[in-house]
């Protein structure tokens, strides 16, 4: 209940504080009230992303983000005044106009219903491999510590990622805690799926198509999935989406300030995602085109970007001065010749190939063959292949198609051959693509109308996919509703819920409870869960070279004389280590394989693995063991002799 | 209107064979998460 009152009030207290900027830069009134509300949205998390920055670099607190607060309230209040008595109830009937037909009542009937699933499912406790490893834990470990500092002992290259929302779950988890976080992150989607139904309002698709483009975006599996945690793929599509209105409206205003908005809103995308600066790319690519036809004066054109780039700058600045480049791990090879490069392309590729016929036939296939070749089911049932392609048919009947298209075009070309392949990379386009199949499949709708059994065809097909879709909804929402409505209890649902890998809820939580404030615990688990202390945990090195991750691939390895002087000098109460991996992710296993683990490999491994095979455990189960760290310190200092 | 007519059977037809095609590939994911949805229910996974 707290996490959702105060999701409640930052959300209106972040539109209030982009409001104003918002109102001042389309003082031409291009834009409709729907699409000014979610701008100021976005507008307020880049102010909230700044703020966090400004303050959190010297004190990062409850009191500290409470003042960060307190000045983004005050600079609501204009906003209060103007929409928050009377014009709530106008906007939402203009993001999601209801006073027409069943056909459209259903529709936002579903949004809604989705919507408010989703959001509620971020009071799930966090058991994503990714917020375990990072998303949460890098803001858990400067909470610990009191400042943003940089986690060098986690030698995660995630890292330097950009900080929008993760300046925001710091905010969040200062007040509240992880579930606050999560349910902004929900809210972030929403607001996409409004970017989803603007952008088909402009495409001149009527209200129910509209609605229906919201609901596509939704009901997407990745959505569904990301919507209740901090990952950041659904925020970087929302916030692309976003842009991509105001630029169709820009580029019919032509107005200095528009194009300001619109390069801050696009460089929300950039300080959410790196892989967002392909969407901007693509932008580039409609903007040119838009410059060369005449349609937009080239320096108005150039406004956008260069307001998009002022609003990386400061992380690009950080990220520069820490590792010699500004957009560290992407193109590392290139700023950094000889260092480690953290993403190879050939370690995560996925896809068939990078062929001609390949590219010409991965829409088919990342549709119809997601898990074999591709990152798994990111998008469900196929429901872009089989009725985006008609939009093409009733071309004329659209607004800005052509627009769309070339970004979503080119996109797409950058994400074949630039990318790794991952399906989820593909969402910064995916309202583009929600807005075009609605419009292709109401087309269609509409069309068969005239041909009976056609109609009938139709409604069988529509209704697989649909329930094919309805499903993946329905078991998240079974999976974390009963936990978030407090009828299941933590531990049981982390014991109850694949992971990948695994939460260690229950492992950490021991940690937690039994280690003293000046005590701390070297940790061999992977990933070293959020669960677990953080700034106390010793997890590749002792902290004097824990910077060694940007030279080299492999940890320094201590001989044990040298890792018994640091473990004297750490005060190592617990040693964690994993004992065995659990594999979910397979195709073929109808249960999960568990394989043990070598500890030799693992970073010091060489000196612990003995030492750990003679000694009893404080605390095991089936995946980890927790061992006192007193008693592996007097077996290092005394081995057994055999 | 024939044409519009052919064009609304390619239409259903093309979307038919994307479905049809999904579901002949993805059978075994659907079963695996079935199964894995029931363990869940059931009592979870051990």
């Amino acid at each position: 209940m707290t996490a959702a009152l105060f999701s409640l009030f930052l959300t209106a207290i972040l539109i209030g504080s982009g409001w104003s900027l918002v109102r001042f830069l389309d003082a031409s009134n291009q834009l409709t009230t729907g699409e000014r509300v979610v701008a100021a949205f976005v507008t307020g998390l880049v102010l909230l992303y700044f703020s966090v920055y400004a303050v959190g670099f010297w004190r990062l607190d409850a009191v500290s983000m409470a003042w960060v607060g307190l000045a983004l309230a005050i600079l609501s209040l204009p906003a209060a005044l103007q929409i928050l008595p009377h014009r709530i109830p106008a906007v939402f009937r203009e993001i999601f106009p209801w006073r027409t037909d069943k056909r459209q009542c259903l529709l936002l009937l579903g949004v809604a219903a989705v919507a408010a699933s989703g959001l509620l499912q971020g009071l799930a406790p966090p058991n994503d491999y990714d917020s375990l490893l990072y998303h949460l834990a890098i803001p858990k470990y400067d909470l610990e510590r009191g400042f943003i500092g940089f986690p060098w002992n986690h030698a995660l290259s995630q890292a330097f990622h950009p900080e929008l929302t993760r300046n925001l779950t710091r905010f969040s988890m200062a007040f509240v805690g992880a579930d606050a976080a999560q349910m902004m992150h929900g809210v972030i989607t929403v607001a996409g799926a409004a970017g989803s139904s603007m952008l088909a309002r402009r495409m001149g698709l009527s209200a129910s198509a509209a609605a229906l483009s919201a609901l596509l975006f939704l009901a997407t599996r990745v959505v569904v999935w990301q919507m209740a945690t901090v990952e950041t793929d659904v925020a970087a599509a929302s916030f692309a989406a976003i842009a991509f209105c105001i630029y169709l409206a820009w580029r019919e205003s032509r107005t200095v300030a528009l194009g300001i908005l619109f390069g801050i809103v696009l460089g929300a995308a950039l300080v959410t995602k790196l892989y967002a600066f392909v969407f901007a790319l693509a932008l580039g690519g409609l903007i040119l085109s838009d410059v060369l036809r005449g349609r937009l004066p080239i320096f108005t054109a150039s406004i956008g970007p260069l307001f998009s780039l002022l609003v990386y700058l400061p992380h690009g600045i950080r990220t520069y001065r820490l590792t010699g480049n500004p957009v560290y791990p992407v193109l590392n090879t290139m700023f950094n010749p000889g260092k480690p490069n953290p993403l190879r392309l050939e370690d995560i590729e996925m896809g068939v190939g990078r062929g001609l016929a390949d590219f010409l036939l991965s829409p088919w296939n990342l549709s119809v063959h997601p898990t074999e070749y591709f990152d798994g089911m990111v998008l469900g049932a196929p429901i872009f292949l089989a009725f985006l392609p008609m939009v093409f048919v009733a071309r004329r009947q659209f607004s800005h198609l052509g627009a769309m298209v070339v970004v979503a075009g080119v996109y797409f070309v950058g994400w074949f051959w630039l990318l790794g392949q991952h399906v989820r990379y593909l969402l910064p386009v995916l309202p583009l693509v929600c807005a075009m199949t609605a419009g292709g499949l109401v087309f269609v709708w509409d069309e068969a109308a005239r041909a009976r059994f056609a109609r009938v065809g139709l409604s069988a097909v529509v209704g697989v996919l649909a329930v094919t879709q309805l499903m993946f909804v329905a078991i998240y929402a079974a999976i974390r509703l009963p936990v978030s409505l407090g009828l299941m209890t933590p531990d049981t649902y982390h014991s109850r819920t694949p992971t990948l890998g695994g939460a260690f809820y229950d492992t950490c939580n021991f940690i937690t409870e039994h280690l003293e404030p000046n005590e701390r615990v070297i940790s061999l688990l992977t990933p070293h869960s959020y669960y677990c202390p953080q700034a106390r945990a010793i997890l590749t090195t002792f902290d004097e070279d824990s910077r060694w991750w940007l030279n080299s691939d492999h940890a320094p390895r201590l001989s044990p004389a040298e890792f018994l002087a640091h473990m004297e000098r750490a005060n190592v109460r617990f040693v964690v280590i994993q004992a065995r991996y659990e594999d979910r992710t397979t195709n073929i296993a109808r249960s999960p394989v568990t394989t043990e683990i070598n500890l030799a490999g693992r970073p010091f491994g060489n000196v612990l693995a003995a030492p750990l095979q003679t000694l009893e455990p404080v605390f095991e189960n089936p995946l980890t063991r927790v061992y006192d760290g007193r008693q592996v310190l007097e077996m290092l200092r005394s081995p057994p002799k055999l | 209107m024939q044409t519009r007519a052919i064009g609304v059977w390619a239409a259903v037809a093309w979307a038919a064979v994307v479905v049809l095609s999904y579901f002949y590939y993805n059978a075994p994911y659907y079963t695996e998460k079935v199964s894995a949805f029931g363990r869940f229910i059931l009592g979870g996974i051990s």
